[in-house]
């Protein structure tokens, strides 16, 4: 038999009422974790895709067993940066729920610093003694600011140059060296290596020595081999620099391997994803790239090693990535994410290191399992030498991305040969730049 | 049996509920296109007037957004510039192409439908994935498009990396989707009636008369039609640019929205974005007018010309 339920329009609203307020409590970010007073959640955010997806991750579980009383969440947002992430993660901010931790572009760091978004993380280093002396120094100075620590490393990623052994030594040409304070191995050599692995059938070049490249990364170790630079201090940069002698003169040199000498092949010998191609076929002696260009080599039919940059009137250089994992100033959960932060670089890294390929955040975690990975190219030490030594701070300006826009579509003229002179793209990218440095200055040295 | 004031009442309380289910069926629409369509369209043209990363608190700047974009800023005009020049090519070429194609459809042949099929099914693939196929047939060394070229003689440019071939190379590109309009022209080319063609014929009009005097006039109000999505459609390119070229190489593909999206979802200058928002509205807007304050002069339409009679 059936009861008849009588409910007035008075108590199903009431309850309707009740109802919503609990669901709705229970949707509140953060108030879930601070009810379960003994268990908080701790979320992190990556932009992991192919073939990082789910390495994180499974680095990162053991956490909760580590650090009983957190609970890891981990999302990403495949892709990168520019794939949806930011978008994401800017309005997580802007709706008062962001991760606990993330990822960012280190050329953000600055406006997140402006607008005063980070937790300070220095108390913490301090009170746990944390040795920052095993990651790269300017990486940890370019999280700095005030005497606070805004960020930890997420993973430091150098560019090596990458060359068929077999064909250098074919070519009789010299090797790039993989010692970093070695003597030799300048631009001058470079160029001489060049030379030698160029080889042309009448009008036709059926084997190129290098490539050349519009990577803003590349470029702007070219300027700094010369002795250039893009700012004039990158951490209270006042003024572009790049039309000064020395950056004008490694940008001219840099395209000139193309245009000038033919070493590298032209867009339209070069197929969009063409560099990859031509190595993979004996017709490219080497060129740039970072550890994610590992596994392309690993079943190479030649012999494939790294090697530094070369060496010229302003010394060696690299560029490092290093973009920082922060925590927001409004996370309820500090001390978890602080916990997270160690753990990631600590007793994860292997696993991201040895099944992600990545390059590692400590040095001592890429002396341990990043060099000492026996599998294509040789020379690993090359990288973590590089993090140790050449490090270049990004100009820490707010808007370092919209001004690396605009210097990117001047460096294409010169990069597509619609422009030959250096000088002319270099005086256009400070005219331009310039009055957008003054609005991205936010502190004063 | 009912009375007058019982009927009347009847009436009162139909015509009431028909009402409300007419208001009950369009709210779902209605919530939807006020929530997020006509709020975020306001809500942009409040925000054009302030300066806001989503970061920090958005800070009044006036008018100071529309001056940069139109007097100090050269990449909205220069984007505009070349993004007007892509839809002048590419319109026409769209619709000569899907005339032609839904002309050639529109015959008797064997196999009819499969060949409706394999014409329109480019244009139900995903933009991203077409945009990753074309980066493909662009491509300088492996590429289709210049292996085919190298049969004849011909050593194709860089497509994507050339300041000359790039805008060109996103014309050949657009065509790929040609046969969503074939399908509406050969809807078109069906309604017209066999009759005026009879008649025609046995005027003693040849193929060309007959295109020009009876199949272009009755369909002009698809191509006007078509010619109206075309502009909206070839004014918002974007996917395309942003996966085959970021705009490169020296912005030579920088189309209008890519340059919003940037300042939008790259600079977070949310203020600027919807300043170069409102202006391209306006634009397109005001194209769109003039294309219809133009249609009197070449668009026909038989229902107005049987209210004229």
């Amino acid at each position: 038999m059936t009861r008849k339920l009588n409910m007035s329009r008075r108590d199903f609203l009431r309850i309707s009422g009740i109802g919503s307020l609990a669901a709705g409590t229970t949707m509140i970010p953060g108030l879930g974790a601070v009810m379960a007073q003994d268990d908080q959640e701790v979320t992190i955010m990556f932009w992991d895709g192919p073939p990082l997806i789910g390495i994180r991750e499974k680095a990162l579980a053991p956490f909760d067993d580590a650090y009983p009383g957190c609970t890891l969440n981990f999302t990403s947002v495949p892709g990168g940066p520019n794939s949806g992430y930011n978008d994401k993660l800017f309005t997580s901010l802007a709706a008062g729920i962001p991760p606990d931790v993330f990822i960012i572009e280190i050329g953000l760091l600055p406006q997140f610093l402006a607008d005063d978004l980070l937790l300070d993380l220095k108390s913490y280093v301090d009170a746990d003694n944390y040795d920052l002396s095993n990651f790269p120094e300017l990486a940890i100075e370019a999280y700095t600011h005030e005497g606070g620590i805004y960020g930890m490393p997420d993973n430091v990623a150098s560019i090596a140059i990458f060359y068929n052994q077999d064909m250098f030594e074919e070519a009789g040409a010299m090797l790039p060296t993989a010692q970093w304070d070695d003597e030799g191995w300048t631009v001058d050599d470079f160029f001489s290596s060049c030379e030698k692995l160029t080889k042309r059938e009448g009008n036709r070049t059926t084997q190129y020595a290098c490539d050349v490249t519009g990577w803003d990364k590349v470029w702007q170790t070219w300027v700094r081999i010369f002795g250039g630079q893009l700012v004039d201090d990158p951490f209270y940069p006042t003024e572009c620099t790049l039309n000064e002698p020395g950056a004008v003169e490694g940008l001219q040199f840099y395209a000139d391997l193309r245009w000038e000498h033919g070493f590298a092949p032209r867009p339209e010998a070069l197929a969009e994803m063409g560099t990859g191609a031509l190595m993979q076929t004996g017709r490219l002696g080497m060129f740039y790239s970072g550890s994610w260009a590992f596994p392309n080599y690993r079943e190479s039919d030649f012999s494939i090693a790294l090697g530094h940059y070369p060496s010229g009137p302003g010394g060696r250089a690299n560029y490092v990535y290093y973009y920082p994992l922060v925590v927001p100033k409004t996370t309820q959960v500090p001390e978890c994410a602080w916990n997270l932060l160690k753990f990631f670089n600590g007793p994860a890294m292997e696993t991201i290191i040895r099944e992600g390929g990545l390059q590692g955040t400590s040095f001592a975690e890429q002396e341990k399992w990043f060099v000492t990975d026996p599998l294509p190219p040789a020379n690993k030490h090359v990288m973590l030498d590089a993090a140790r030594h050449f490090v270049a701070p990004d100009p820490v300006l707010t808007n370092f991305g919209e001004i690396t826009q605009i210097m990117q579509a001047q460096i294409d003229l010169l990069m597509i040969g619609e422009e030959r002179d250096a000088k002319v793209v270099c005086d256009e990218i400070v005219r331009q730049v310039n009055p957008l440095i003054k609005e991205g200055q936010w502190r004063t040295g | 049996m009912l009375n007058f004031l019982q009927i009347s009442r009847f009436r009162v309380s139909y015509q009431r509920g028909e009402v409300v289910l007419a208001w009950a069926m369009v709210s779902p629409w209605l919530a939807g296109f006020l929530l997020l369509t006509a709020f975020p369209m306001v809500a942009s043209l409040v925000i054009s007037f302030f300066e806001w990363n989503l970061l920090s608190p958005p800070e009044f700047v006036g008018l100071a957004h529309y001056h940069k974009l139109f007097f100090s800023d050269p990449l909205p005009m220069h984007s505009l510039r070349i993004t007007v020049i892509f839809s002048l090519a590419s319109i026409p070429l769209n619709i000569v192409f899907g005339l032609a194609i839904a002309m050639l459809l529109n015959t008797n042949i064997r196999g009819l439908a499969v060949f409706r099929t394999i014409y329109y099914l480019p244009a139900i693939l995903s933009g991203v994935a077409v945009a990753i196929l074309w980066q493909w047939i662009f491509s300088s060394d492996f590429g289709l498009l210049n292996t085919a070229l190298r049969i004849f003689g011909i050593e194709g440019p860089a497509w994507l990396g050339s300041k000359v071939w790039v805008l060109p190379a996103f014309v050949i590109m657009r065509l790929w989707s040609v046969g969503g309009g074939m399908v509406i022209y050969l809807a078109g080319l069906q309604a017209i009636p066999t009759d005026l063609y009879e008649a025609a014929e046995i005027d003693g009009a040849n193929w060309w008369q007959r295109i020009f005097r009876i199949t272009l006039p009755m369909l002009s109000p698809t191509i006007f039609f078509q010619l109206i999505t075309g502009v909206i459609f070839s004014m918002q390119i974007f996917t395309e640019t942003f996966i085959m070229t970021d705009g490169g190489p020296a912005n030579a593909s920088l189309f209008y929205l890519l340059y919003l999206y940037r300042q939008a979802f790259q600079n977070f200058k949310m203020g600027y974005a919807s300043a170069l928002a409102w202006v391209f509205f306006v634009a397109v807007l005001l194209l769109t007018l003039i294309l219809f304050a133009t249609a009197r002069f070449w668009v026909y339409y038989e229902a107005e010309s049987a209210e004229d009679n």
